[in-house]
Order: C-alpha cells, then sequence, then structure tokens
C-alpha cells in the first residue's frame, strides 16, 4: 500500500473553556452549524481533497468520537486502500502505556502507521477548526517550493496576533522565524495549525524530539524551531477564507452566528465542496400556522410553532406556539415549550425549557447544559 | 429479521401521474420535500426486519436506481441482505403483455434461488407506515394461502379509483376483487400487498401463462380465489396512493396537518432517504413561512403560506407562495406569486412572474422549465 499523502488529524483535546460541553465529549465532536460536529470540517475538507488515508489520534473522553470517526462512509472515504483510522494511545513492547504527551508525541507514537502507507507527505490538522481547505492545492504549492514543511497561515490582526503562534517570513514567504503567542508581534501572519511535512523530514525530527526529555513534544514549541534551526525549508502557504477556532462558549456561539450573514465565507451551501456528517432519518422541518421565523439556520425534524430569530437549531428541535427563540443555539433534540423566552443562549442537547421560563438574558452568553438547570418559572 | 422476501411491485401501466410520469416511474416520484415515493415501502420492509429486497422496474429505471444505490441508505448492508432492481430480459410482445407477472415470469430463477420462507409482496404508489412482521404472524396464524392486507378509506369516490376492492366475508375470507370506480365513498381497498409461502408464489407465476399471459398479477390472484384460502389483514394505519395528480397534490397537502403526519410519521418507525448532505434550511430577514414542510438546502427570503419545499429550493425577496408543492431546486425569483401550483424539479418562476392555480385547476410547470 502507498499513498502519496495521508492526513493525520489531532483530536485529543478537551476544549476545557466550553465547559459543560465537553465534559463527555472531546472538543472536535461538539454541535456546530445546525448539524454538523466540527470534526466534519477537516475530515470533509480531506476527503474532498482525495486524501484516501486518514489517522484521527484521539484521547481526551474519547468514547462518542472514536465511534463518530470510524464510520468513514459519512466522507465517502470507505473502500479499498481508504479509510479513517482512530488512532488512540495504547501499550507498546519495551514501554509503559502511556497518554499522547503533546501534538509531536501523539504523531511520533504513530510512526507504525504512517509507515504502513509509505507516505511522501504527511498532512497534519487539529480536528477543532472551522473552515473549507483544499489540501491538494496546498500540496502542489509545497512541491513546488521544495520545502521540508509547509504551514498555512492566515492574515490577523496585530492584537489577536498575540493568541496564536506567529510565522515571521522573509519576501518569499519562507519562514524565518516562528512565535508561539508572542507578547510584541512582529508580523500578523498566525500559524493555522495545518502542516504538511516531507515525511522523511519529519521522521527524523520526530524520533530526535521524541529521545529529548527535556521537551514538550509540541509541534509549535519544538518540532517547527527545531527544523528553523536546522536550516530546513519551512515556507507559509497564504490562506484567504473563513477560518474558526472555536475555543470558548462565546466563540462557538458567534461562529454559529457567523452563518446568519448570507455571505460569511464558509458557503456550506456549496455544491463543489461539501460538508458531510452523520445523516439521521427525521422529516421534513414541520413549520407551524402560528410559527414566526427571521434570520435563521433550522436543520430538518425541527418542529416549529413558535417565534425564531437570529437563531440555529439542530436537527428535531420543537418550538412551541407562543415560545421565543432569539440569538440562540439549539443542539439536536431541545424543546422549547409554550410561552418560554431563550435568549442569548446554548441548549445541550436533547433539554426541555419548561412552559413560561425565561432563560437567558442580553449581558451575556449561557450554556445550558445540564438538566434541571432551568427551573420552571411560577 | 423475518424470514421473507421483500418484493416491491409495480403499479399497472393505466397509472400515469400527468406531466411527471414522463420523467421517471411513480416510485421514483419526489414526496413531501425529502422523500421519494419508494422510500415508504422500502423503510416499512426494512422496519419490518426484511433485509433481501426485490424492486420491480418496469419502465425509466434511471431516477430509481439512483436513489436505490446499494441501499445503505436504507440501512441494508451488502453482506447481509441487499436490494436489487429486477428488469425483464426479453421485449414483451405488445403493452398488453407488457405487466408484473410478465416481469415476475422473467425473473422466475431470482425468486427461485431465495431462501426465505415467504414473500411480501408490496406496492411502490401506496404510501403507509405497516409492519409487515404483524402481517406474517396473522397469516401463520389464519392458516391462510395468501393473505392480502386492506384498509378502509371514507373517500372512494375521489381516492383509490381504479384501485382494488376486496368483498370479504365474516370468516375474514375474500370472495370478490373488483376495481374501484368511484360509487361509494366508504370502501375496503386493498393496499396490493400480499403474503404466502415463496413455493406457492412460484407456483402462481409458473402457472400463469397457461391461465392467460394478459392476467397480471392481481387477475391471478382472483383467479384462484375459489380455490385458495385467500383472507384479508385490515391495517388500520394512514393509507393513500398516489396514482393521479391531483391525489399527488392532495396527499402532499394533507400531510402539512399535524395529526394526519402524526398518522404517517412515528418515532420508532423512521422513514429512510438517500441524504443529499444540503446544510440546514436558511431563513433571511425577509423570510417568512407558515405551515409548510421544508427540506434541507432552501433558502427562504420570501412569504410562504401551505407549502411543500424539495430540497434546495430558493425563495427570492418579495415572494408570495401559497398551497404550492415546490419539488427539490426549484427556483422563484423576485417579487413573483405562486398559487396552486406543482413546479416539477429544477424549473424556474423569473423575476415578478405570477402563476395562479385555483383549488380545483392545478397549475404543473415541467421540470427544468422557465417561467
Amino acid at each position: 500500500m502507498k499513498t502519496e499523502m495521508l492526513a493525520m488529524i489531532l483530536a485529543g483535546g478537551r476544549g476545557t473553556r466550553l465547559l459543560d460541553l465537553t465534559n463527555k465529549v472531546a472538543k472536535p465532536a461538539v454541535y456546530y452549524g445546525g448539524k454538523y460536529r466540527i470534526v466534519d470540517f477537516p475530515l470533509s475538507n480531506a476527503a474532498n481533497s482525495g486524501i484516501d488515508v486518514i489517522g484521527v489520534l484521539t484521547q481526551y473522553e474519547s468514547i462518542q468520537l472514536n465511534a463518530y470517526v470510524s464510520q468513514g462512509a459519512r466522507w465517502g472515504l470507505e473502500g479499498r486502500d481508504k479509510g479513517v483510522f482512530v488512532l488512540p494511545p495504547r501499550e507498546k513492547d519495551n514501554t509503559t502505556f502511556g497518554v499522547y504527551k503533546g501534538t509531536a508525541d501523539a504523531i511520533y507514537q504513530n510512526i507504525d502507521f504512517m509507515d504502513m502507507y509509505d507516505p511522501e507527505y504527511v498532512l497534519i490538522l487539529s480536528g477543532d477548526h472551522i473552515y473549507k481547505m483544499n489540501y491538494d492545492k496546498m500540496l502542489d504549492f509545497h512541491k513546488e517550493q521544495n520545502a521540508d514543511v509547509t504551514i498555512a497561515g492566515l492574515e490577523v490582526t496585530f492584537e489577536e496576533a498575540k493568541r496564536f503562534g506567529i510565522m515571521n517570513t522573509d519576501a518569499n514567504d519562507r519562514i524565518v522565524e516562528f512565535e508561539e503567542k508572542p507578547a510584541h508581534p512582529k508580523n500578523n501572519l498566525a500559524s493555522m495549525g495545518i502542516y504538511i511535512f516531507t515525511y522523511k523530514a519529519l521522521k527524523k525530527a520526530l524520533t530526535l524530539d521524541a529521545a529529548n526529555e527535556k521537551s514538550s513534544h509540541d509541534f509549535g514549541k519544538n518540532i517547527i524551531p527545531y527544523m528553523l534551526n536546522n536550516n530546513k525549508k519551512i515556507v507559509a502557504y497564504r490562506f484567504k477564507g473563513y477560518w474558526k477556532d472555536v475555543g470558548t462558549i462565546d466563540s462557538l456561539w458567534q461562529a454559529n452566528m457567523d452563518l446568519l450573514d448570507g455571505d460569511n465565507g464558509l458557503n456550506l451551501a456549496d455544491e463543489t465542496w461539501k460538508i458531510y456528517t452523520e445523516d439521521i432519518p427525521t422529516t421534513p422541518q414541520v413549520i407551524g400556522p402560528k410559527a414566526k421565523i427571521k434570520r435563521s439556520y433550522i436543520n430538518q425534524g425541527c418542529v416549529i410553532d413558535g417565534t425564531i430569530e437570529n437563531s440555529v437549531l439542530f436537527r428535531d428541535c420543537v418550538v412551541r406556539k407562543g415560545a421565543k427563540v432569539i440569538d440562540s443555539v439549539l443542539f439536536p433534540e431541545v424543546v422549547v415549550e409554550e410561552g418560554a423566552v431563550v435568549k442569548n443562549c446554548i441548549i445541550a442537547e436533547g433539554l426541555v425549557i419548561p412552559k413560561e421560563a425565561e432563560v437567558g438574558d442580553r449581558s451575556e452568553i449561557k450554556l445550558i447544559a445540564k438538566k434541571g438547570q432551568v427551573q420552571k418559572n411560577d | 429479521m423475518i424470514n421473507a422476501l421483500g418484493i416491491v411491485n409495480f403499479p399497472n401501466n393505466a397509472v400515469k401521474i400527468r406531466g411527471m410520469s414522463d420523467y421517471r416511474t411513480i416510485a421514483a416520484m419526489s414526496f413531501l420535500g425529502r422523500y421519494r415515493i419508494i422510500d415508504f415501502v422500502l423503510s416499512n420492509m426494512v422496519n419490518s426486519g426484511i433485509t433481501n429486497i426485490e424492486v420491480m422496474v418496469r419502465e425509466q429505471p434511471r431516477s430509481l436506481v439512483e436513489h436505490l444505490g446499494s441501499g445503505t441508505q436504507y440501512n441494508i448492508n451488502p453482506k447481509h441482505g441487499g436490494i436489487q432492481m429486477l428488469y425483464p430480459d426479453h421485449q414483451a410482445v405488445s403493452d398488453a403483455y407488457y405487466h408484473d407477472m410478465f416481469l415476475m415470469n422473467e425473473n422466475l430463477e431470482v425468486f427461485r434461488g431465495s431462501k426465505r420462507k415467504y414473500v411480501v409482496i408490496a406496492q411502490s404508489y401506496m404510501v403507509c407506515s405497516i409492519d409487515f412482521g404483524d402481517v406474517i404472524k396473522a397469516h401463520e396464524e389464519s392458516g391462510a394461502d395468501i393473505t392480502c392486507v386492506y384498509s378502509e378509506s371514507k373517500r372512494g369516490k375521489v381516492s383509490f379509483i381504479g384501485c382494488k376492492m376486496p368483498k370479504i366475508d365474516k370468516y375474514g375470507r375474500i370472495h370478490e376483487i373488483n376495481n374501484n370506480v368511484g360509487y361509494d365513498n366508504k370502501i375496503n381497498v386493498l393496499t396490493e400487498t400480499y403474503v404466502m409461502k415463496r413455493e406457492l408464489f412460484l407456483d402462481l407465476i409458473e402457472k400463469s401463462y397457461e391461465i392467460s399471459p394478459l392476467f397480471n398479477f392481481i387477475d391471478i390472484i382472483k383467479h384462484h380465489l375459489g380455490t385458495l384460502n385467500v383472507r384479508g389483514y385490515k391495517y388500520e394505519g394512514y393509507l393513500s396512493c398516489v396514482n393521479t395528480l391531483e391525489e399527488y397534490y392532495r396527499i402532499n397537502m394533507e400531510l402539512l396537518n399535524p395529526e394526519v403526519f402524526a398518522q404517517l410519521f412515528k418515532k420508532e418507525w423512521p422513514i429512510y432517504t438517500k441524504t443529499n448532505d444540503s446544510p440546514p434550511a436558511f431563513y433571511s430577514s425577509t423570510g417568512h413561512a407558515k405551515n409548510c414542510l421544508i427540506a434541507n438546502g432552501c433558502i427562504i427570503e420570501g412569504d410562504l403560506q401551505n407549502c411543500i419545499l424539495g430540497r434546495g429550493v430558493v425563495v427570492e425577496k418579495g415572494c408570495v407562495i401559497k398551497n404550492a408543492l415546490l419539488l427539490p431546486n426549484t427556483y422563484i425569483g423576485p417579487y413573483s406569486h405562486v398559487e396552486y401550483a406543482i413546479l416539477d424539479k429544477h424549473a424556474r418562476v423569473e423575476n415578478q412572474k405570477d402563476i395562479i392555480g385555483s383549488k380545483d385547476k392545478l397549475i404543473y410547470i415541467k421540470r427544468r422549465d422557465r417561467v
């Protein structure tokens, strides 16, 4: 078996700032956009880019995520010498069982997997970013540049630059310096955490890094600086378009709201670059005689007879007569009973907002993730 | 799993849906926005535990082949069952000889090769949600040779015209089967679903030509009413028969009523269909919908009342659309007005056009046509 480029998706993180949403699921499995899970984006991008072999490295609360991504047919990734492979940490000969100690260590521990496919190039992706990108074009660029590493970069404001890994480049976009979260950024080209490595160079760097006890085994902190010091050719691939790292409840809410701007750059309706996801049989959405819907994104199976404004509703939500859902995101199977009002909220899967209850206000985005968190308003 | 082979039959060739039948068989017609009519019979079979299904195709297979694929969307795993389409190997002498019994004869080897004990033969143009397992159980208990499923209707004068009406005695046996010509509203109507042992089914096919090569399947059953124990099984749930354009429209529209909708769709009885991976429906700040069924991928910027929208329908700003069926990927341009109309797939109504039908005079716009 030989594949030119395989993809490895880092999907082990918890996403602590997503609070109760990630108690039982890892961040890549969190819902987004009325229908999707975040990890659908890198998986669909990879499938649409013609990548056949994808490893997904999972660790934190991975039961749901493993079960979800292992069904490669969802993204059209089933077939001969094709597939999505779930790669959790495991016990190996002559070592004790160890979890993935960092992004680089996670890839290092799966060298055997990559060797099976004898790749020329390896694409490293993060499982928790929302964007559309053709990795095949990025590979063309990598080959043209004869680079050892190509890192996708996005221009951000200098204020935002403080939160990212920043690539300082020369006139030809060759990276001369890589700074993790600089206090005084010299450039505004942020790393999107998308790397194409020439496999030989990657394997060597990972092996050396693994032997270094002082290393924190991280791509941004260790592998890239090490390769820069050794005069490896690292180039930036400039990306223009929608890209979002949803680390917090606020940014998850905002990313959903972005969809309500007709032209947000993500264009989920684009037939030539579909984002694939789980197919759950439901009825069409049922819009009742009392429904009032404005500027919203509503999935199949919903039954709406109330008011919906500026909101994103996942499948099988029920909003009853006289209920109002405003500036909110309802995950699958949420029920908003008669007369209840939901404002500025993200409501987790399957919760019921009781009759006449009022949830949320103008001041902040509220996450409702537990049963009984909203009491009946008497 | 139940020990039965599922066979999906087609309506006889007198049944045509004006306009729409030019492009596809009734089985492959879009229904309620996101389904095809055949999804109901296939989901009923799969939900009942039937995993081997033969779909008989008389003509125009393209649309159906495209929709069915390998059947994985119906939760059929090709290693443990499968869905197969049956075509004739030879041409019939003339259209009069080209009926379901002809196709059954042509595919006799398929039915011989099956290992299943029973066959469940069901009709693609009957929309219902029925557990065939219950029918087989009743069949076993009654000791019938053939069990025919029927239902009671109160609208025989307008619906189910041309369908079969069984006469059933107090012991549940069928002695006579007649055509519904619309004399009475209250009728018993066959859902054209039959359960029998596979051996008997083979026997019926093998002897059919001796009786008459012009007899279709129901004619053969009628021929044996005196000699075989043919019994009725009463189905109590939702039933409709898509056999004319007016009925097609009426049935879609009647399902806008939540009570009717709830009779057909049950949580524990999912209706499967092929996914198109479209995003959720988008309503802009000018969009407005009341009493509608809407599929994914739609973009709604106009005003909708009592409408059913298929996948990927675009309704532009300033439109008013009432009592209309918009099939997948139709487009309604800004400030158009559409009432009592059926727009076939990919039809386009450009700027500021009016298409106004009435309750008794529906307007049908052909596939891909531009208004």
